[in-house]
């Protein structure tokens, strides 16, 4: 795939430094205090047209919060979100309008995020007709999005409590693509779905990218999913990304303790088929809280390899001079390591 | 805890502030004539304004409200006719009506109320939990239906029709059941249950029913939980899953329930006191209503505020106690 | 590791800390005699819509110090048929058939009261969701002791002792003070390991994990996986690891039975099961699914939907999915039961299915990913 070099492209959604804070209230003090749940804490990511951007990390890391601050579901507490030269992180509701459309969101539940009392007809014609699309030729749009993600356009006027998970899953997309968007934010499109149905919907995505030139920001935390899906990978923890790279790099050269370590303890069909790991890197505990990260390295609490300088300096995100130059890493000691999976 | 605790002291006594201050507005300020209606038929003008000076109520409505506080706060004295009067704090005041002080007339009532609902609670909280336990453990089953049936039929009949038809016909026909009195348990506790037996069979029996299926449906709520399902496959036995294991965490959503019933069987029973006989709070505040008795109405609204809280401070407690995730830091 | 000192790094005993730690890969142990026989286990509840028929005709054996992996989609009957070994089915709205022999006894038809000492003592289960299969108003060590003293009869102190005990075999840190949390106090993959001491702490001989990481993050189902190894090599238990996952699989199992709709279609060692797939269901689940650790051009999936358990279809439940049905004449996918069978020569495992050479069938498509 095309991913390496991107000399020469502006990229259609710039983040810098993103930041989202959540206030929380806790019970202590006589009234009660408030306390910080640093869900994204300064985030950087570049997405070019029509490529794939995997984002990875342990449940609780962000992930979400940072797809769903991209797109204004929330409004990020600090920070900047470029989409094709316009600012969106700040701009208000009436300016963003526009952009809506431009930027979409698929979500992990496929019951939860539709509507059980419209038929399928409405929740797909419903954006169109919000943004003044495909007018007077409504119905047709949509049959042709059903028929687009797979589904019978005779499925109009039926409600989503009759389909299937992986078809319910079909629908969100149709909503998604309905308003011709460039970037889509999926979070967890697969996770809910049935093993023999998951193969559908990524195939389905694939399609989606290389037809429409659609790019993708895809979260999930099954790495074989990722490593099948995506161009390049962003790993998260606590609210930071660690290691940013083409996949390739971050599958087979990775060089941060914590993306070892993930890669390390995936389960691996190839185990049986092929040779079985060298390494085998198995983390302690549990990730800390983000109310209250730890200093430095926020991963040194778990880190193996963590020294004095870890507690006191935050490592920066940046490649290295051994290492490919897009691919980068936010660690002061980042060695690689061989044979942490399963050779086929 | 301590913190916890202060906190919620702190909300409480605002909320009781608010009350009385709201209350005060309503019928102190708002447009009345309990000096007329004391003054009777044959009343003069000149009469009526000397009924009102005794009151106090020519004072400007900001003076009377102060004076109020200050004597709820420190007390004080009352001078009418040439008397004067001591009133300590907390200081109700005294009813118009009949000159007694308001805050000992509520006190003399208030052992009716805790009375009936210590009997009744006792009796609808146990069968009723019991009863929706067992009913839980086998869904659709006869007992079971007949359970949702005849609490269906309780909650269509009003209470004080079962209340009027159990006092007609077992209390005064076929005197099955005692007549219903209050005696004081101090002074002669045989006396005091059987005054009281008959009006908690019919306050209890009657709420257990509604207990009965609020138990039931949080029953079969946790007997489908998954920690059910592991205390069965430790091997415990059923009776220790269904009343240890399932019952914990039922019982908690109906303690809350609980609760907020007992404060208000607390504060006001008004037909259970008035078929049967009784001078409870209910009865006193609607008197008051009726006499347009200022300070009496005062008195039992906040008396009745006060109940409450304290009520809703109990149940949080308990709660805590009952759920450790609610944890009171 | 300056102020690295949290909690967890206490658990000796599980901080490998980047050096090496051995393969969980089991070599293949036991395969003797069979402490735990299911025979011809049909699991069927009658509902309103019609019997389900959720469990049929499974059959398996499993010796001590094994590990069988059930695999299948959801709905497959998993974790009907494994709940029925511990006899956790209501008998009034459960039909069961067949035979279930547990350390030489009976289990089908027997009591509740005698299904009791079983449970939690002779085979004990641990389920997939952490948060809310332990009690959320009991500390964990009361569960824990619960769970001790209602098949020893030994006095609170004692039971505590061993609740703490097991704690700290499973690596909670500080498990005296730990025994007096609740539930909530704990990180999901505390939890888990708490709901493993609480299944352990009779020394039961047979541990069925209903997707014991289901709910867990990789880095946290690794360290669960990993503990249940080395119990497992410790107590010498067998296992029954009931999953969705082939990379579980491929990761812990000794033997493999793929469910689906209701019945095993392949059964056989992981080897034979995961490297020479005999039955279209797991050649289809294998090709859909990527691995971490290789680069896969194009993902085969399987078409349509798991089926509905009120109306299997005649003949083999995976027919209307499969694309190898017009390569048995006559229709018969589409009118008879395959039987669970050998189906080709050489190191494969039983398979539900007609077709006569799987293998070569298999072996001809899309360059295979298998080496
Ligand atoms: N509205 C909110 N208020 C307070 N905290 C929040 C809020 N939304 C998210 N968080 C916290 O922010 C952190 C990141 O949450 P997020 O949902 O982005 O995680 P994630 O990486 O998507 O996890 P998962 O893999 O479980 O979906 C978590 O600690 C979460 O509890
Ligand atoms: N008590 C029950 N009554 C009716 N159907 C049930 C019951 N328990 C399970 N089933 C059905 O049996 C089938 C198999 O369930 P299960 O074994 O839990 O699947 P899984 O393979 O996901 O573990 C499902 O279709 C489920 O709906
Ligand atoms: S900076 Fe230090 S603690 Fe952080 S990952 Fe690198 S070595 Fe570990
Ligand atoms: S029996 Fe027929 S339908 Fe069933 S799996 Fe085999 S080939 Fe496919
Ligand atoms: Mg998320
Ligand atoms: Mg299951």
């Amino acid at each position: 795939m095309e991913s390496t070099n991107r000399a020469g492209q502006t990229p259609i959604l710039t983040v810098r430094d993103l930041k989202m804070h959540f206030p929380v209230k806790n019970n202590e003090g006589l009234l009660g205090g408030r306390q910080i749940v640093k869900a994204v804490d300064g985030v950087d990511l570049d997405l070019y047209a029509g490529e794939t951007l995997g984002l990875v990390g342990e449940s609780g890391c962000g992930k979400s919060t940072l797809g769903r601050s991209i797109i204004r579901l929330t409004r990020p507490t600090a920070g900047s979100v470029l989409f094709q030269g316009t600012e969106m992180a700040t701009i208000g509701e009436r300016q963003l309008r526009p952009f809506r459309r431009k930027l979409q969101m698929i979500f992990q539940d496929p019951y939860g995020s539709l509507n059980p009392r419209q038929t399928v007809g409405t929740i797909i014609k419903t954006p169109l007709e919000v943004h003044g699309l495909a007018k007077g030729k409504e119905k047709e749009r949509v049959q042709d999005l059903l028929a687009r993600v797979g589904l019978n356009p005779e499925h109009y006027n039926r409600y989503p409590s009759e389909f299937s998970g992986g078809q319910r899953q079909r629908i969100g997309i149709a909503r998604a693509l309905a308003v011709e968007p460039q970037v889509i934010i999926a979070d967890e499109p697969v996770s809910a779905l049935d093993v023999s149905i998951q193969a559908q919907v990524i195939n389905l995505l694939n399609a989606l990218r290389r037809d429409l030139g659609i790019a993708f920001i895809f979260i999930a935390h099954d790495l074989g999913v990722v490593r099948h899906f995506c161009d390049r990978v962003a790993v998260m923890y606590l609210g930071k990304i660690v290691e940013y790279g083409p996949k390739h790099e971050v599958y087979e050269r990775p060089r941060h303790p914590y993306t070892q370590a993930l890669l390390s303890a995936a389960p691996d069909l190839n185990v049986v088929r092929g040779v079985p790991p060298k390494e085998h890197i198995r983390l302690v505990g549990d990730v800390p809280s983000p109310i209250d990260p730890p200093s430095g390295c926020r991963f040194r609490t778990r880190c193996w390899k963590a020294q004095a300088i870890c507690a006191e300096q935050e490592p920066v995100l940046e490649s290295r001079d051994d290492s490919a130059q897009d691919h980068r890493i936010a660690c002061h000691f980042p060695a690689q390591l061989e044979g942490l999976t399963a050779a086929v | 805890m301590l913190v916890y605790i202060l906190r919620r002291l702190a909300s409480a006594i605002s909320v009781v502030l608010v009350t009385i201050v709201i209350s005060f507005g309503l019928f102190f300020v708002a447009p009345s004539d309990p000096a007329g209606m004391l003054c009777g038929v044959k009343c003069t003008p000149a009469r009526v304004a000397e009924i009102e000076k005794s009151l106090g109520l020519d004072k400007p409505t900001s003076e009377q409200f102060a004076l109020y506080m200050k004597g709820l706060v420190v007390g004080r004295t009352y001078e009418s006719g040439g008397v004067t009067r001591e009133c300590p704090a907390p200081c109700l005041g005294f009813s118009f009506k009949n000159d007694q002080p308001v805050l000992g007339t509520l006190i003399a009532r208030l052992p009716v109320n805790l009375s009936l609902v210590f009997g009744a609670a006792l009796i609808f909280l146990i069968t009723g939990v019991t009863v929706g336990s067992l009913a839980a453990k086998r869904p659709g089953t006869t007992g079971d239906r007949a359970l949702v049936g005849t609490t269906l039929l309780m909650s269509s009949v009003p209470y004080y029709i079962i209340a009027i038809l159990v006092f007609l016909y077992l209390v005064i026909q076929v005197p099955i059941l005692p007549r219903p009195a209050y005696v004081s348990p101090f002074q002669n506790p045989g006396a005091w249950i059987a005054g009281m037996i008959t009006p908690w069979l019919v306050l209890g029996i009657y709420s257990s029913t509604s207990y009965a299926r609020y138990s039931r449906g949080s029953m079969i709520e946790s007997l489908s939980e998954d920690y059910v399902r592991t205390a069965r496959a430790k091997g415990l036995s059923d009776r220790r899953v269904t009343f240890v294991h399932a019952l914990r965490a039922a019982i908690t959503p109906v303690m809350t329930i609980f609760g907020l019933d007992v404060a208000g069987l607390l504060v006001s029973s008004i037909f259970t006191e008035k078929i049967f006989g009784l001078q409870g709070l209910g009865i006193t505040a609607l008197q008051s209503l009726t006499n347009y008795d200022l300070p009496l109405i005062m008195g039992t609204v906040i008396v009745g505020a006060v109940v409450l809280v304290i009520m809703n401070f109990i149940v949080d407690v308990l709660y805590s106690v009952l759920d450790p995730r609610v944890r009171l830091v | 590791m300056s102020a690295a000192v949290n909690e967890a790094a206490h658990s000796a005993a599980h901080t490998p800390a980047g050096g090496p730690r051995p393969s969980r890969r089991p070599s293949h142990k036991g395969q003797d005699e069979a402490f735990l026989v299911v025979d011809d286990l049909s699991v069927q509840f009658p509902t309103e819509d019609g019997l389900v028929k959720a469990v049929q005709n499974v059959s398996y054996s499993l010796p001590l110090g094994r590990t069988l992996a059930i695999v299948g989609e959801s709905g497959s009957g998993k974790s009907v048929s494994s709940m029925a070994i511990m006899g956790l089915h209501d008998p009034k709205r459960t039909i069961i058939t067949g035979s279930i022999s547990l350390g030489g006894e009976q289990i089908v038809g027997r009591s509740q009261d005698d299904m009791r000492k079983i449970r939690g003592q002779v085979a004990s289960i641990i389920f997939q969701d952490p948060q809310s299969s332990l009690h959320p108003y009991f500390t964990v060590g009361w569960q824990l002791r619960e769970a001790y003293r209602e098949h020893h009869q030994v006095s609170k102190s004692v039971a505590h002792t061993r609740a703490i005990e097991m704690l700290d075999r499973v690596g909670i840190p500080h498990p005296k003070r730990r025994a007096d949390q609740y539930p909530f106090e704990f990180s999901g993959g505390m939890r888990q390991r708490a709901m493993i001491a609480m299944a352990l702490i009779n020394d039961p001989q047979l541990i069925i994990a209903d997707e014991p990481t289901t709910a867990l993050d990789v880095t946290v189902q690794a360290q669960i996986l990993d503990l249940l190894n080395d119990l497992q090599a410790e107590f010498g238990s067998a296992i029954i690891m009931i999953t969705h996952d082939l990379a579980v699989v491929a990761e812990v199992a000794d033997d493999v039975m793929v469910m689906y709709g209701g019945r095993a279609v392949e059964h056989g060692t992981a080897e034979q099961v995961l490297v020479r797939p005999n039955h279209p269901y797991t050649w289809g689940l294998l090709q859909s699914i990527p691995a971490v650790s290789s680069e896969q051009a194009e993902l085969y999936p399987i078409k349509g939907n798991p089926p509905s358990l009120l109306s299997l279809p005649p003949g083999c439940s995976f027919a209307p999915r499969c694309p190898y049905v017009d390569r048995v004449p006559d229709g018969k996918c589409r009118t008879d039961l395959p039987e669970l069978i050998s189906r080709s020569a050489g190191d494969h495992g039983l398979s539900r299915c007609h077709l006569s050479n799987p293998d070569a069938i298999f072996a001809a498509e899309v360059e295979p990913r298998i080496a």
